[in-house]
């Protein structure tokens, strides 16, 4: 597990470039592609699920609703044809290690999907930006009669840019499920900066728009 | 077997040294299995207990709650051991041994074992945030391990404060120091221990808590010699160099933590070397810089000819690290080299190739061992010891 801190932490450079890439595949597929017209009428909104394991060690939930921006089709060579489809996810967030700290997570995360409408199980790209509050334990109380102690906390802010990876199978129907691994930065003015990865896997409820 | 695996064969919790536990253990739960037995005794005699570091003070504590008669030996002009402090330093007391807290805060209060102490102490969560490596001559942020790492300390005392105050006050008079024993005789009906200066002190049973390394040296000599299983056991558990300096600096350049490991061998739990802000979260306005350095880290430290060397050394190797900031911003320092204390002789046990149980084998019914080293659930560390002294205690009363 540390092997991949390290690594994210040794090659800054190399997050650089891997963030500019996602950033450059998500806008080109979106200029570079014969755009047809949206179908968005038709489209479901979800409300999505998820358990979430920030650092891995970490864990919480996450609450977020998917609201389609987006949605088109192209044909490649084969005749074969592919659908594009742009999300927009709020996400109410939170997780803990409660020797730690106790984290509430706000993000959204515009989401890229492409699919071919025979196949269930598609990937999925994002980026997100977020604020997170973390209530940190800087102090303990320890009752020497009982042993029973409190914490002493403080509040810390952080802005927190991600990037998403993951898969989804959603479309077909009324419950889908999705996996992400997602990385980031946390920013704040109080204390050092850090970097941030984790798990998250939860269920999606599809709904129609027009019901 | 090695001191982790010893430590992962028999215990839940993996404590023992600062930055071992990288996988963070769930404190929060009560997860400090020490305690103070619970036993009948018709013991009516008298114990000697050699050594008034965190073991003997912890079986003076028992015996003097079970109301047996006893007197503890102690070397040094102070009580403590390994559990020692700088009150003048800085603006906050310094330990200058044991400083960090391995387990769930309400290990204190099961030390104590007393629902009577009505007392609050307050603990520093000590969760660094800014986190540094330098491997092969690199500077690297690691801040992210601080969601892995979190232990405690004292805020306003230290370990030796806490047993000053809840441990020691109501036999204080029993602790006679400067009182380095040489010779144990437990030949006859009872035992006789002899100091340096051919002091003879009398009882029915003795408990020997000094250092494994002073066992190891000889200082003290048993008649009847004890035997060679025993012998060969004590001389199985390693103990290495050990060291800690704090040095002030007129500004602050390093992180709340610098290791000379990548975090890979961090999360293994060997890191044995590291620079700290010894004020993190202690209220201090003044820059103290901690090394903690033990077992083979410590040695380049501890085998340089005086502490002159030592902090030319350090500050030479800070340099390095932070671009001559180090010897710039420098005050003054304070050195603890545990190694070159005549009745410690090292950090604390590390690795484990004899049969501690065989050391745990009452001589006699008379000659009993316990210390840090002899605890299996928690060796090389405070509690640890004072768990080995309370079980002891009671094997001694009960058998
Ligand atoms: C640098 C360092 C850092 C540490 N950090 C931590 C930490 O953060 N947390 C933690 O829990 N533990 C820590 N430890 C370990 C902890 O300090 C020890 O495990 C514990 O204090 C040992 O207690 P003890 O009673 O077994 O031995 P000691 O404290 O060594 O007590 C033995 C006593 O016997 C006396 N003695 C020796 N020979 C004789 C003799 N011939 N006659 C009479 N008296 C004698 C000695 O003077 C000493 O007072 C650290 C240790 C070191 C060295």
């Amino acid at each position: 597990m540390f092997s991949d801190f390290y690594y994210f932490n040794s090659r800054k450079k190399y997050v650089q470039i891997k963030w500019s890439i996602v950033l450059f595949l998500f806008t080109s597929s979106l200029l570079a592609q014969d755009i047809e017209k949206d179908s968005l009428n038709n489209e479901k909104f979800s409300l999505r699920v998820g358990y979430y394991a920030p650092y891995i060690n970490q864990f919480g939930a996450r609450v977020g609703f998917s609201y389609p921006l987006k949605k088109w089709a192209k044909e490649n060579k084969k005749a074969q044809t592919r659908i594009h489809k742009l999300e927009i996810i709020p996400k109410l967030g939170y997780f803990a290690n409660i020797d730690i700290q106790r984290n509430y997570f706000l993000d959204v995360e515009l989401q890229y999907k492409w699919y071919r409408p025979k196949r269930k199980i598609h990937p999925k790209i994002g980026v997100a930006l977020g604020y997170m509050l973390a209530r940190q334990n800087i102090g303990a109380t320890v009752n020497l009669g009982n042993g029973s102690f409190t914490f002493d906390r403080r509040s810390l802010h952080f802005l927190v840019p991600t990037i998403h990876l993951g898969f989804e199978k959603n479309r077909a129907n009324r419950i889908g499920y999705y996996f992400s691994a997602f990385y980031g930065r946390k920013f704040t003015g109080q204390e050092v900066n850090s970097d941030i990865f984790g798990l998250e896997a939860g269920i999606v409820l599809n709904f129609s728009k027009n019901k | 077997m090695d001191r982790k695996e010893f430590i992962k064969k028999s215990l839940a919790l993996g404590v023992g040294f600062p930055f071992m536990n990288f996988i963070l253990q769930s404190c929060s739960e009560d997860g400090s299995n020490i305690n103070l037995p619970n036993f009948q005794t018709n013991f009516s005699g008298k114990v000697l207990v050699i050594g008034a570091g965190a073991a003997g003070l912890a079986a003076g504590y028992i015996l003097n709650r079970y109301g047996v008669d006893f007197e503890i030996l102690e070397a040094n002009p102070v009580y403590g051991g390994r559990v020692k402090r700088d009150s003048t330093f800085a603006d906050f007391p310094i330990d200058l041994g044991a400083e960090w807290i391995h387990e769930s805060p309400s290990v204190l209060a099961n030390i104590i074992s007393n629902p009577q102490v009505n007392a609050n102490l307050d603990l520093i969560v000590y969760n660094p945030q800014s986190i540094k490596t330098y491997v092969n001559g690199s500077l690297n942020n690691i801040n992210i391990a601080s969601n892995y790492y979190s232990e405690y300390k004292f805020k306003r005392t230290t370990w030796l404060g806490f047993f000053e105050q809840y441990l020691v006050p109501n036999f204080t008079s029993k602790i006679r120091l400067n009182t380095p024993i040489t010779q144990i005789n437990y030949s006859g009906s009872v035992v006789r221990a002899t100091d340096i200066n051919n002091n003879v002190y009398e009882g029915n049973k003795v408990l020997i808590t000094v250092p494994i390394n002073v066992l190891k040296s000889n200082v003290i000599n048993f008649t009847p010699a004890l035997s060679s299983a025993k012998v060969d056991a004590i001389n199985g558990i390693s103990m290495g160099d050990g060291i800690k300096v704090f040095i002030e600096f007129s500004e602050r350049f390093y992180p709340d933590i610098l290791l000379f490991d990548n975090i890979i061998n961090a999360a293994g739990g060997s890191i044995e070397k590291t620079y700290y802000d010894a004020a993190f979260r202690k209220n201090s306005s003044r820059n103290i810089l901690g090394l903690f350095a033990v077992q083979q880290f410590a040695t380049p430290y501890t085998s340089l000819g005086s502490d002159q060397e030592r902090i030319n050394f350090i500050l030479k190797e800070l340099d390095e690290v932070f671009g001559g900031r180090a010897s710039k911003a420098y005050v003054r320092h304070t050195i603890q080299n545990w190694s070159a204390e005549p009745y410690i002789l090292g950090s604390y046990s590390s690795t484990f190739n004899g049969d501690v149980d065989e050391i745990l084998t009452p001589v006699d019914n008379k000659v009993y061992f316990a210390g840090e080293a002899l605890d299996a659930q928690a060796s090389s560390t405070v509690h640890g010891a004072c768990q080995s002294a309370y079980d002891m205690v009671q094997t001694m009363l009960t058998t």
